[in-house]
């Protein structure tokens, strides 16, 4: 975990470390550097939310990469707790996951999903998927504005 | 009495009023409460020294003594006894001397006033009324038939009265009348299977048949006698006299009975079930009184019969309702035991034939008729069933003149005349059917009864008994026998059973069409989690032996195992894929459309050709013709067989693959054929496995589901397949589609 007082520019909720892992690798790859956090367990990311005051300032999270089958809580119960957060409401929550189910595709997009992407196979993929990923939504993509 | 009878007032003729009473009688009426005469008939002098001014306005006993009567036998008193109680016999009967000679004296109360009707009494011949009831009653019992029954009660009829003629009359349900038996003297025309019309005998002379059940007319040419009244005393009312025995015959009936040359009749009412079932008609040539005695035993003599008939006809009834239930039973029986029911219902000896008196039956059942016994054929039973669906709303019909309803049915009147049907579902045009012949097609009348009425000379039209009774013979036509209630009745009741079963059996599919949906659903997601389950570690294997291969520091010797490593899974990554999408073809919704496939094919050869870009592939189309089905899942078809003929003719050293093109009437046939390694036949459709792979593709890649799923699209899609070839000599695909 990155010790940093520092805005995360990526959150990945992740229970398979080998993937935590590939999505590290693909972004220390990336052109322009960014503040990579992740969280391997869905319980644990509640946790972070609810605490008052986090360690990691995860509801500031620019881009949310969420894996749909997580353990426990699941990636579909934290989206929907992402989403009863205020601040959090318009953060763009990517679904990152192995499943091409179309059910699983629109129950994400229910829940108030931005977009859903099919982890690609190899690391080549991973690495481009992660390029464009981050490109499109933490610099290109207007962010909406904290009105307090 | 002045009651002119036409055709508009026939039926209204008071019969039972006549005001006279017939010549071989005395009629004469007392008032209960005066006990004074006030009736006699004008001819009491021909019978006994007094005359009605006598006796008009005096006591009975006056009328007693002047015809010499013993007061001790029979007084005013004595007539009526016990008229107050319950069940009290009609009439009372006595034998009596008088100074002209022994009289029946029959006396019973109409209204205020005793009548009493004195007529001449016969010697008595011996024959004792309870000696012909016993025979009659153990000939009834161990009567061989109905017909055997109703010969004797003829025969001892004629026995008793004498008559010339005597006959069974009996009344079908429109009210004409057949002559059922007949005992005539061997000079005389018989009348036996004679039909007369209904008009012969009118309604109201009907119930009087009922009320009088026996009648006698002794001579037809006699002059009635007119009954006088004291006028003091009556004068609104005339004297009803519908249980009177003598009364006085209706104009219209004499002059029947005298067109026929009858000189006496004599009646006995047939009575089943509270109706006219029948008449027992006797008829003389000469004037024959028969006296009240024998007319009695005739009485009863038609009682015994009348009650044999209700007892015969029941037993007929049960014989036929035992026969029917058991037929009805073992169909049933073969229904519920899962039988298919079309089998149940024509099973020889316990079809549904066998469930009524028809002479055909028909089921027609999800769109296919079954028939048994005589029917019409398979287009006039779809008639109808068309014409019925149209005509009767109700889940029952039937009909004994199917033609006069449905003219179309008059071409096949013979078989089908009589129609008894069942829906066992209407909006599906499911019914049963039973048919009943025409019925024997010759009746033969007494005369024309289509002329009831002549002309009188007045010019009206009058009911006028028809003067000829000479044989008639009408033809009967597009008429079957009726159906009878315990025939309905068992059809409705396999009805009932039929229904309940399809909607038990259509509940059992329905159940079964949930569990397979529910089956179907849980397939999907178990494909979906196990590709995910698989993929995932796949990825990690993959990425790791990449990042190890990018590794600097490990030796290059080792490199070309991790590329086997990324090799082997994306084999497994590709197969995963595969696998999905052929168990999803099945549940997949299909969208239908026009396929262009001049496009399609195009794009599927520029893909292939990326592909293969290293070999000189001659890929060939030519002709494409559109075609109607699933974009996606036709771009599959092809992209396989079409990827197929150039991946196996690859070796080739030059690849050639044309798609080529056969347009029917509503179809295509595509031709796709290569210069590659071939199948042998003997595979057949095995290629078509899933999973299956030829020996001689070994080495090519694939993964033995592309055919498989190639397979499941074109079964979807009712479209054919099939190939010719030959190993080493290249294969050819034939593939059918519709292109309407």
């Amino acid at each position: 975990m990155i010790e940093n007082e520092k805005e995360i520019d990526l959150l990945y909720i992740e229970d398979n470390e080998d993937f935590v892992d590939f999505v590290g690798m693909a972004v220390r790859k990336l052109s322009t550097p960014l503040n990579y956090h992740f969280v391997t367990d869905g319980a644990k990311a509640k946790q972070i939310l609810e605490d008052e005051k986090p360690t990691v300032p995860i509801k500031r999270a620019k881009l949310i990469l969420l894996d749909y089958n997580l353990p426990g809580v699941s990636g579909m119960q934290l989206l929907q707790y992402i989403r009863s957060y205020p601040e959090m409401k318009h953060t763009p929550v990517v679904i990152f996951s192995s499943s091409d189910n179309p059910v699983d595709v629109a129950t994400a997009y229910a829940n108030g999903a931005n977009a859903y992407l099919v982890k690609p196979l190899g690391m080549q993929n991973l690495k481009d998927t992660i390029q464009v990923v981050c490109d499109f939504w933490i610099n290109k993509n207007q962010r909406c504005a904290q009105i307090a | 009495m002045d009651f002119k009878v036409d055709l508009s007032n026939c039926d209204r003729e008071p019969i039972h009023i006549p005001g006279k009473v017939q010549a071989h009688a005395v009629l004469i009426g007392i008032d209960y409460k005066t006990q004074l005469i006030t009736h006699v008939s004008d001819n009491v002098a021909k019978f006994f020294s007094c005359n009605p001014e006598q006796l008009l306005n005096q006591p009975f006993r006056v009328f007693l003594s002047l015809s010499g009567i013993d007061t001790r036998e029979v007084n005013f008193l004595s007539l009526l006894p016990d008229q107050f109680v319950e069940g009290f016999e009609k009439e009372n009967a006595w034998i009596v001397p008088t100074n002209g000679g022994r009289f029946h004296l029959v006396a019973h109360l109409s209204g205020p006033t005793v009548i009493v009707e004195l007529e001449p009494a016969k010697e008595e011949d011996g024959r004792e009324v309870q000696n012909i009831v016993g025979s009659l009653l153990s000939r009834i019992l161990a009567a061989k038939s109905f017909q055997d029954t109703l010969d004797f009660s003829a025969q001892q009829i004629k026995n008793i009265i004498g008559y010339d003629r005597v006959m069974i009359y009996r009344f079908a349900e429109d009210g004409h009348g057949e002559v059922v038996a007949e005992k005539v003297n061997d000079e005389i025309e018989s009348y036996l299977g004679l039909h007369y019309p209904a008009s012969d005998i009118p309604k109201q002379a009907r119930e009087l048949y009922k009320k009088n059940l026996v009648r006698i007319i002794a001579d037809v040419d006699a002059t009635d006698a007119a009954i006088e009244v004291n006028n003091s005393i009556t004068q609104a009312t005339p004297l009803d006299m519908t249980d009177a025995v003598t009364r006085a015959v209706s104009p219209i009936h004499i002059q029947y009975l005298k067109n026929m040359g009858v000189k006496a009749s004599f009646s006995v009412s047939l009575i089943a079930d509270g109706e006219l079932w029948g008449l027992i008609a006797c008829h003389n040539y000469e004037p024959l009184l028969i006296d009240y005695r024998k007319r009695n035993s005739c009485r009863i003599i038609g009682q015994i019969l009348s009650t044999s008939l209700i007892f015969r006809q029941e037993e007929v009834d049960n014989e036929q309702k035992a026969k029917f239930n058991t037929h009805l039973g073992n169909i049933i029986k073969h229904i519920r035991s899962d039988i298919d029911f079309k089998d149940a219902l024509m099973q020889h000896g316990n079809s549904m034939l066998d469930i009524t008196k028809g002479t055909g039956a028909a089921l027609m059942f999800d769109n296919d008729i079954f028939m048994i016994g005589e029917t019409p054929t398979q287009e006039q039973i779809r008639g109808i069933a068309a014409w019925l669906g149209e005509f009767n709303k109700n889940q029952f019909f039937q009909t004994t003149q199917l033609a006069d309803l449905y003219p179309a049915a008059s071409s096949f009147k013979d078989v089908a005349s009589g129609l008894m049907s069942v829906a066992i579902s209407r909006e599906m045009k499911e019914y049963i059917f039973w048919f009943k012949k025409e019925l024997p097609q010759t009746v033969r009348w007494a005369g024309n009864p289509n002329k009831p009425a002549e002309m009188g000379a007045n010019g009206l039209l009058q009911i006028s008994p028809r003067k000829s009774f000479e044989e008639w013979t009408e033809k009967v036509q597009g008429k079957s026998e009726g159906w009878q209630a315990h025939e309905i009745s068992s059809v409705m009741q396999l009805r009932e059973e039929l229904v309940h079963i399809i909607n038990e059996r259509a509940n059992q599919v329905r159940k079964l069409n949930e569990q397979l949906k529910q089956a179907y659903e849980e397939l999907d997601t178990f494909s979906f989690t196990i590709s995910h389950d698989l993929k995932t570690p796949l990825s990690s294997i993959k990425n790791y032996a990449e990042l190890l291969i990018e590794e600097e520091n490990l030796g290059n010797e080792h490199k070309p195992m991790l590329q086997k490593i990324v090799k082997g899974a994306d084999r497994m990554n590709l197969l995963i894929r595969e696998v999905l999408s052929y168990s999803r073809i099945g549940r997949l919704q299909m969208t239908v459309a026009p396929i262009n496939m001049g496009q399609m094919l195009d794009e599927i050869r520029t893909e292939l050709l990326n592909v293969y870009n290293s070999k000189p592939v001659r890929l060939t189309i030519s002709n494409p013709v559109n075609i109607i089905g699933d974009y996606t899942m036709i771009y599959q078809v092809f992209t396989n067989i079409i990827g197929n003929a150039v991946k196996y003719s690859s070796a080739a050293e030059i690849p050639e693959v044309t798609v080529e093109t056969q347009a029917g009437i509503s179809e295509v046939t595509y031709i796709i054929s290569d210069n590659g390694i071939g199948i042998d036949m003997k595979n057949g459709d095995q290629i078509f496995d899933l999973f299956k792979r030829m020996n001689n593709a070994s080495p090519f890649e694939g993964t033995g589901v592309g055919l498989a799923i190639v397979k499941r699209i074109i079964e979807k899609h009712n479209a054919r397949i099939w190939y010719e070839s030959e190993p080493g000599n290249g294969t050819v695909f034939y593939l059918i589609f519709k292109t309407v």
